[in-house]
């Protein structure tokens, strides 16, 4: 499978850009509310949304920036809904975590986006649409009820829904291994779940992974779990991180940015850095300018 | 036609029309037909759209919201009104926030279906009328019709045509009663009448003995409690001559008040009845609202009946206690006019 690593990573550091620049604009108070970072789970976005169709869903959860870049490719109208502008994805009335444009869709209640993923995934079986469902979920969500009520019906039901855990360490700030009995895999095998699991933010080998298992989705039908074990950089929201500072490091050195330099030159990453850059500015300063109105 | 039958014709007729009706829930299929048999038969016409489920509310409203939001029109039974406890999230987070927070680009066309009420004795957690926990729920519309109204097009209606959720209240007593939707009943010396609608899916309706007359007190209910309600009213007029009329709505949420208010008006004052707790109930803001509009009409102040501030006992004559009854309504009318 031939992988597209420039528009990859044109993807990946655009998310990258976005999320940290967000933070900035928090720390000038020039946002309000919360947000999620991204960071440091930028391939596995990439990697799985980047073989999806136009009319393929994408359902994801609060920290769903990256996945809506990826998807969408579209940060004007996230910066704007973050920004509270009439210009927003949603008219400034969703904010960080309520984003929909197209077939993508995010809310911010853990757990209680997998029976709307899986319903939807019902409804494309139901109508015997090619489309698939992607739902994002983290290692967080594996505490609420409704995970474990959506893989059993998932699986009696056969729907083309792909559930994407990103295990990226942390329920805000509680370790997995302090919130999480059993292992994570053992869950969807229980219910008859095809799965995977994977450590790793090399592109090289996420997407081909994803293509892979896209494709046999579209063939089958039935519904797939693939667990990711990455890491978030950044904290939780906007700070308070008391992660122990040596974690933070070791992943990274892991961070899913440095593996493209494994595949493209150092020129090749620094114009597309670049490109990113500029157009994230203009877009920030055309955002910050635009007036609000009342309806 | 009993009120069961005319919700499960409704099922047959939505899903006969519209392919993309699917009635979801747990136990649906025949020979069971649902706890309380509304989906009888339903199974066997359409095995595609009747899907019996596990028992996971949460993921049935749930699914049922994401089919709704790609085009489908899911219809949820949950079995006991009481399970809706089990689905808040769905209802309060999710179907009643997609429209509006993703800014009018999404539809979430989902009706859900719930037997509420006691009389059965099946006790604290079989029996309560949970639907005034939603009242402060933007987004969400409720129904709730008495054997007044023709349940099964009240249902057709909110599942044709509405484009949001719609929380749909049957009270388990009126399941095999007759549905009375003649303009008189009673032998004849009571007059029913539909008020002026304001919105096709609301349908408001007055009993009366003598409409042309004013009456003392009027009566606002719905649901289960209407037939109490009339019970009551021909005790007052035939044992004490009080004329008291009746107001019996089928949307409950948001309260069609324009409907109705002249009737209010033509009384001295009325009594909101509620099976539902009291304490906390739809009928506290009815009342507010009554008050707030057609305060200087009111001869004296709004009474309200509606359960104890109690679990639902499970034996049948300590249940009487604490739901409103026949005798409460005469006795509460009674001591208005005192």
């Amino acid at each position: 499978m031939e992988i597209p690593y420039r528009e990859l990573y044109k993807k990946a550091i655009l998310i990258r850009f976005f999320e940290n620049r967000l933070l900035e604009l928090f720390s000038e108070g020039k946002l309000f509310g919360t947000t999620h970072t991204y960071v440091g789970q930028e391939a596995v976005a990439i990697s799985s949304i980047s073989h999806l169709k136009k009319e393929d869903v994408v359902f994801s959860n609060h920290r769903c920036h990256g996945h809506y870049l990826a998807k969408e490719n579209d940060p004007k109208s996230l910066l704007a809904e973050i920004m509270g502008k009439n210009s927003g994805a949603c008219g400034g009335r969703g904010g960080s975590q309520h984003i929909s444009r197209n077939n993508f869709f995010s809310n911010g209640i853990q757990g209680g986006i997998l029976p709307n993923a899986l319903g939807m995934a019902f409804a494309e079986k139901f109508r015997r649409s090619p489309n698939i469902v992607v739902v994002f979920i983290g290692d967080g969500t594996l505490g609420e009820g409704s995970t474990y009520e959506s893989m059993n019906l998932a699986s009696l039901w056969k729907v083309p829904l792909l559930i994407v855990l990103e295990n990226n360490q942390y329920a805000q700030t509680t370790s997995v291994n302090d919130n999480l009995a059993g292992e994570i895999i053992d869950r969807a095998k229980s219910f008859g779940i095809k799965s995977n699991e994977v450590k790793t933010n090399d592109v090289s080998e996420l997407y081909p992974l994803f293509g892979r298992i896209i494709n046999n989705m579209r063939q089958d039908g039935e519904p797939f779990f693939q667990l990711v074990n990455t890491y978030r950089i950044n904290a939780h929201s906007k700070g308070d991180d008391f992660r122990d500072k040596k974690e933070i490091d070791f992943w990274k050195k892991k961070d899913p940015l440095i593996y493209f330099k494994n595949f493209l030159s150092e020129q090749e990453i620094n114009k597309i850095s670049k490109d990113v850059m500029k157009n994230l500015k203009e877009i920030e300063k055309e955002t910050k300018d635009t007036q609000i109105k009342f309806k | 036609m009993l009120y069961v039958e005319s919700i499960n014709n409704a099922l047959y007729n939505l899903m006969d029309l519209d392919s993309d009706v699917v009635l979801v829930g747990e136990d649906l299929h025949d020979p069971y037909g649902g706890a309380f048999k509304v989906s009888k038969g339903l199974s066997t016409s359409f095995p595609n759209q009747v899907i019996s489920t596990p028992i996971s509310e949460q993921a049935i409203v749930g699914a049922c919201v994401g089919m709704a939001m790609r085009g489908m029109k899911p219809i949820v039974e949950i079995m006991f009104g009481d399970f809706i406890t089990l689905c808040v999230d769905q209802i309060v987070n999710h179907a009643t926030k997609y429209h509006w927070m993703y800014n009018e680009q999404v539809n979430v066309p989902l009706v859900i279906r719930a037997p509420m009420g006691g009389g059965r004795g099946y006790g604290p957690t079989h029996s309560q009328s949970l639907e005034s926990m939603f009242m402060p729920v933007s987004g969400l519309k409720i129904c709730a019709p008495s054997i007044f109204h023709d349940p099964g097009s009240l249902l057709s209606e909110c599942v044709i045509n509405e484009n949001h959720p719609v929380l749909f209240i049957e009270n388990k007593l009126s399941y095999p009663k007759k549905i009375q939707i003649e303009e008189k009943l009673n032998g004849g010396n009571i007059h029913r009448k539909v008020l002026e609608k304001k919105n096709n899916s609301s349908e408001t309706i007055l009993l009366s003995l003598y409409p042309d007359e004013n009456p003392e007190i009027v009566i606002i209910t719905y649901g289960g409690m209407a037939e109490t309600a009339l019970n009551a009213a021909l005790d007052l007029f035939f044992e004490d001559e009080i004329l008291v009329n009746i107001i019996i709505l089928s949307v409950i949420r948001p309260i069609p008040i324009k409907e109705f208010l002249s009737e209010i008006k033509r009384a001295e004052s009325c009594l909101i009845l509620e099976e539902g707790n009291k304490l906390g109930g739809w009928g506290g803001e009815l009342a507010s609202q009554i008050y707030e509009t057609c305060f200087n009409s009111l001869v004296m102040p709004i009474q309200r009946l509606g359960s104890d501030d109690s679990p639902i006992p499970s034996s049948i004559y300590l249940e009487k206690n604490v739901i409103p009854s026949k005798e409460k309504i005469v006795k509460t009318v009674k001591s208005m006019r005192s």
